[in-house]
């Protein structure tokens, strides 16, 4: 008869874990105070379960002062460093104690770098115990049926390779993280006097690049004219577009004259060519699959996407969703999976169509991940009613992985040559002929195909319209939340847990503006100064190399010492250079700034006195925020516009097409509109007054149901 | 130290602009013979025109702006 203590990550994990393990699924929960544990009873061995909320642990500086370089750390409580963290003092004195009474530890932390350096720091800072003798569970899902596989199958040792690494990370991020912030404040507070946070880390700088060097190219982006001859016929009722063999033309005569020859001629089949495609299932999802559909369907942030899919981990829904794999293994019981899932109502056809398939393969990915498969569903049903977010991620997952035990789709491609006088056009076509996987992906299939009659050589096309269109070549497209974290990860920079948060702290400090990551003057400003003085800060390159020698780590291959004093001399020579130019990039920063703050307020020139700008002006008695006249405090001039109250407003360049005055982009959640400041009078924003007033009269008549943030 | 006359940063060697409008100067002259090939339109036609595309990059839209008023200005005097 034993005492053990678990350890498990969050507290409605430490729930599952104990509601799992205990004999009779009925476990204790007892509260100490503002924090609890369970007890349960197992096998005649009583089992405490507990939980971090996080890290409990977290770097401090050995030497103090608010000053770079600060090379040495150790670990504390995290309530010594954060104020925020206060929860986390209870709780490190309760497991302080029940590591007392018991006699083997057990780690069930996520199974990841983070998790096992989470369980560590536990065992080794609040038990003070011999961190060589716990145990790990290691599972990737919260089913009873795995939570007890991994407890009766614990592993005798914990995963000290992933420890390491973990730990190199956290120490490498901190070392970054914040010699930089304070290297950049401090030269601001030096030269201007002002105590501005600017910060930066060792990941964000590279990102900060790449969001750069797109903006650059936008915005020097010099557009040119082409022309496209758009041919629209009919054959037999269906309406087809031909689409000009030679492309562009990029001389306005030449296309008008183009467009006068063919309009007499009749158009004729000269040649069909077919071909079928075979289109295997797609693999089940890893994270970053999953984010990448969820934004294209739902609209959703990676880290929002992120968040949810933790939920339903959590509710035991699916599997662990920080994975990089495409794959499922052999072991995976699917027909249990999909029996579980045939009992959700709005699923039960679905999968009945399913199992009646001869074969149950799933299609595996190319990607891996040495410690979860892909995402997938457990088949454990939901208890309560998902909310409108968690269904839509639970319902993405369902699909893919149905899916991906599909059989192969086959598709046919037409594309038929049509002559019109000399010239040669082209239409295609593709038609579905065996759906396939596409009927169990459902809804969620990107269908851009479009089929074509029967045409055979000879068919004559009636002409119906001959049109010129006049374009412009585009710049390149801005990045996206998406778009970002795929580049991320091609580049190999962060991992799959940090990339979502990352990409939206370039938002949160102001560096990008809105879903599209526009760098803000301040953005540039940070970006300028770095560039011109600590370039390495910027380079991936620098980035990578520590990406791969901490992923050395985790397989075992390198040295966390090594890794750790490399990291620490780079950076003291990054430091040292930084600080004799102190001045200079203080200097420069805060002209970026100023420059900054001048764009975030600046309205134009004031419309009724001479020499006025508009700018933002911040009510002392009301808080209320409007725009105001320059010359409002000398009593010369008392112009003033209303303001939305909610969101950010950020001044645009250009104006009004209506009233002329200046446009501004108002940024409120994930929704971002264009007005003018004299929306309140300007006669083409009336529009956009009366449906934001329905709106207004609607969401009062409907309560909101959906919180749109978990 | 001379500023930018567009956007206050610091000139580059040898001209008023910065190395941003400087470059967006560049490529407005570069994008020309492409506009002059296609429309048969001049200088002056060009930077009206391009001036209306959405397309337009905001530094390249601010030197178009400037080069205007200046020609402006100078026809003014
Ligand atoms: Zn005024
Ligand atoms: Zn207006
Ligand atoms: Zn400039």
């Amino acid at each position: 008869m034993s005492r053990v203590l678990v350890i498990s990550e969050k507290p409605n994990a430490a729930k599952r874990i104990a509601q799992a393990l205990d004999e009779k699924g009925q476990p204790h929960e007892i509260a100490v105070g503002s924090v609890t544990y369970y007890e349960c009873t197992k096998d005649n061995d009583t089992i405490l379960v507990t939980y971090a909320l996080g890290h409990l642990y977290e770097l401090r500086q050995t030497e103090g002062g608010w000053n770079y370089p600060r090379l040495e750390t150790e670990w504390v409580p995290k309530y010594e460093v954060e104020k925020k963290a206060a929860k986390t003092r209870p709780l490190i004195a309760l497991i302080k104690r029940l590591g007392r009474q018991v006699d083997r530890f057990v780690v069930a932390t996520d199974y990841d770098i983070e998790g096992s350096l989470i369980g560590y720091l536990v065992l080794k800072y609040a038990c003070e115990i011999d961190t060589a003798k716990a145990q790990r569970m290691v599972f990737s899902s919260l089913t009873k049926s795995d939570i007890v596989e991994a407890y009766e199958s614990a592993r005798p040792n914990l995963d000290f390779t992933m420890i390491e690494s973990g730990c190199v990370r956290h120490k490498v991020d901190w070392l970054y993280g914040i010699n930089l912030t304070r290297a950049l404040t401090l030269s601001i507070r030096k030269s201007a006097g002002w105590f501005k946070i600017v910060s930066t880390g060792r990941v964000q700088g590279p990102i900060l690049e790449f969001v750069a060097l797109r903006d650059k190219e936008i915005n020097l982006f010099v557009p040119t004219p082409f022309w496209n001859i758009a041919v629209q016929g009919i054959f037999e009722k269906h309406e087809l577009s031909l689409e000009f063999s030679n492309g562009r033309i990029d001389n306005k005569e030449m296309a008008y004259a183009l467009a006068d020859e063919i309009r007499g001629k009749t158009p004729y089949v000269d040649a069909v060519r077919e071909k079928s495609v075979v289109q295997s299932a797609p693999p089940p999802f890893n994270l970053s699959d999953l984010q990448t559909e969820a934004y294209r369907l739902f609209g959703f942030r990676p880290s929002k996407t992120l968040s949810v899919a933790q939920k339903l981990y959590l509710d035991a829904l699916i599997s662990y969703p920080r994975t990089s794999s495409q794959r499922l293994p052999p072991s995976l019981d699917i027909n249990a999976i999909l029996n579980g899932l045939q009992k959700i109502a709005r699923l039960g056809p679905l999968v009945r169509r399913l199992l009646k398939q001869a074969q149950l393969t799933p299609t595996q990915g190319e990607k891996e991940d040495p410690a979860h498969p892909a995402i997938h569903p457990t088949g454990t049903q939901p208890t309560e009613e998902l909310r409108p977010n968690e269904r839509k991620i639970f319902d993405l997952v369902v699909h893919r992985f149905l899916a991906s035990l599909g059989e192969a789709a086959v598709k046919k491609i037409v594309k038929a040559d049509i002559l019109c006088g000399e010239r040669l056009f082209y239409v295609r076509g593709v038609k579905v002929l065996i759906t396939g996987w596409m009927d169990f992906y459902g809804p969620f299939v990107l269908m851009k195909e479009k089929a074509l009659p029967d045409l055979s050589k000879g068919d004559e096309i009636q002409l119906t319209s001959v049109k010129v269109d006049e374009k412009y070549t585009s710049p390149p497209s801005r990045y996206n939340p998406s778009s970002l974290l795929r580049l991320l990860e091609r580049e190999n920079l962060g991992t799959k847990a940090t990339r979502s948060e990352i990409i939206d702290s370039l938002n949160s400090r102001g560096y990008t503006v809105g879903d599209r990551f526009e760098l803000s003057a301040l953005g540039y400003a940070i970006y300028e100064t770095l560039k011109q003085y600590v370039p390495t800060v910027l380079s991936a390159d620098m980035t990578r190399r520590l990406e791969e020698e901490m992923e050395e780590i985790q397989r075992g291959a390198g040295s966390r010492e090594s890794v750790l004093s490399e990291a620490k001399a780079n950076l003291l020579t990054l430091l040292g250079n930084f600080r004799s130019q102190e001045d200079t990039i203080g200097q420069a920063l805060v002209k970026g700034l100023q420059r900054y703050w001048r764009e975030e307020q600046d309205m134009g020139p004031c419309p009724n006195c001479e020499d006025g700008t508009l700018t933002l002006v911040y009510s002392p008695k009301s808080g209320k925020r409007f725009v105001g006249c320059s010359n409002y405090r000398n009593g010369t001039c008392s112009t003033t516009f209303p303001l939305p109250q909610k969101g950010k407003v950020l001044p645009l360049k250009k104006q009004c097409p209506y009233c002329g005055y200046r446009m501004i982009r108002v940024l409120s959640g994930r929704k971002a509109w264009e007005t003018c400041i004299n929306w309140a009078e300007c006669t083409g924003r009336q529009d956009e007054l009366k449906a934001l007033e329905e709106k207004r009269t609607t969401k009062e008549r409907t309560k909101p149901v959906e919180d749109e943030d978990i | 130290m001379t500023e930018c006359p567009i956007c206050f940063r610091q000139s580059m060697n040898g001209t008023e602009l910065c190395e941003y409008h400087e470059e967006a100067l560049t490529r407005l002259r570069a994008a020309f013979a492409e506009w002059e090939k296609a429309l048969g339109v001049g200088w002056i036609d060009y930077l009206s025109l391009v001036y209306r595309t959405q397309e337009l990059g905001l530094w390249v839209r601010e030197i178009v702006a400037y080069l205007t008023s200046r020609s402006a200005a100078s026809m003014l005097s």
